[in-house]
């Protein structure tokens, strides 16, 4: 083992390969970056659960019938708009939580197994409900918005 | 005991998910989406290794803390696309109102045309509603959680299945109106179908989303006596 010479694995006679603390040091980067992503992750999720909680307590403070989580929404909206925050900020974790909503929802609609009796006897009123009511939906905001845009988008093609 | 059957709920809901992504991504079709997929098949598995609903309350709780933070991360595709909504305000607005009330309204009226109790109508009048909204406005007007949250799922599928053709029958062809109508009416999904469709679309709709979650917000609480 001879010390001083860095950069190059060693053999030592055994046959053995003695990697220099420079190489270590190489090794040891990624995991370090990766520890540090997914520190600033976790961080910027415990960002974001601080301002649900802060819209939660401000809803049950003023008893005004209104999503604690909707008025988070409304602070972080704010928050950027008066560039309190940067969107850069929450860049990385809300791509990761949108992309993976439906993941934590699911846990209440399986919920749905003990209501299965009610949900199948009724079944097809339950989805002709749906259906109609989603097709009115989508012609009404769809022929409203496309009538009113109309003018508007001829002045700037 | 409960800790083992905690462990297993989350392992089967999330093994679940990563199939249904597998799935989604080789067969596209609403029935493979990762929320209608992972849903049932989980109570499938559940069903079949005799899972109580009890023995899954605390994995629920688990897995659900995020959806706080998920919300208010809804705030981002507001902010970046805000100049488009500053751009279309008239029409965007006016058409966001009109299909989220539209919607609602129809919803009610035929439920109790139907005859349909009461705890469904509830449910039903805020299936628009992205479902982590939907399910905290659920609480606040004592709907039930579980039925909205499947009312939403189903329609998100059918904004998805049939949205584009219905949307195509009206002649309603301008991308900023199909984006609205989806986003408002078929949240998430809808969304997703509309940024296929076209990125002006994409961003219009993901801007509908939120704003109709707020604006059912407000509005379901003062509907609810006439429930």
């Amino acid at each position: 083992m001879t010390p001083g010479i860095e950069g190059a694995a060693l053999t030592t006679p055994a046959g053995i390969a003695v990697v220099p603390r420079n190489d270590f040091r190489a090794t040891a980067a990624p995991v370090l970056l990766a520890a540090k992503r997914a520190a600033l992750l976790v961080a910027e999720v415990a960002g974001l659960w601080a301002i649900n909680e802060a819209g939660q307590f401000i809803v049950s403070r003023l008893h005004v019938h209104f999503p604690g989580n909707v008025a988070g929404m409304l602070i972080l909206l704010a928050l950027l708009c008066t560039g309190v925050v940067p969107e850069r900020l929450f860049e990385r974790s809300s791509s990761l939580l949108a992309r993976h909503l439906p993941f934590f929802f699911v846990p209440i609609a399986v919920g749905l197994m003990t209501l299965g009796s009610t949900v199948v006897s009724k079944g097809i009123w339950l989805l002709l409900v749906l259906v109609a009511s989603a097709a009115v939906g989508l012609c009404l905001a769809g022929w409203l918005a496309q009538a009113l845009a109309r003018p508007a988008s001829k002045e700037q093609p | 005991m409960t800790g083992v059957l905690t462990l297993y709920g989350i392992a089967v809901t999330a093994g679940m998910y990563a199939l249904s992504r597998r799935l989604s991504r080789r067969w596209p079709s609403p029935f493979t989406s990762p929320v209608f997929f992972t849903t049932c098949a989980t109570m499938v598995v559940f069903l079949l290794t005799r899972v109580e609903l009890s023995d899954y309350a605390e994995a629920k709780e688990i897995l659900t803390f995020l959806l706080g933070p998920a919300t208010v991360a809804l705030a981002m595709p507001l902010y970046r696309n805000r100049r488009l909504l500053v751009a279309n305000l008239v029409p965007a607005m006016a058409g966001l109102i009109a299909g989220a009330l539209g919607t609602m309204l129809t919803a009610v009226a035929l439920a109790k045309a139907l005859g349909l109790s009461r705890a469904i109508v509830v449910s039903i009048s805020i299936k628009s509603v992205t479902a982590p909204v939907a399910v905290e406005i659920a609480r606040m007007i004592h709907a039930d959680p579980t039925l909205t949250a499947a009312f939403v799922i189903v329609t998100g599928m059918v904004g998805v299945m049939l949205g584009p053709w219905l949307l195509d029958r009206a002649g309603i062809r301008s991308p900023l109106a199909r984006g609205l109508a989806l986003g408002t009416i078929s949240h998430g999904q809808g969304t997703a179908q509309a940024a296929l469709e076209s990125e002006l679309a994409g961003a219009i709709a993901s801007i509908a989303l939120g704003v109709a979650a707020v604006f059912t917000s407000l509005v379901a609480p003062l509907l609810l006596p006439y429930l």
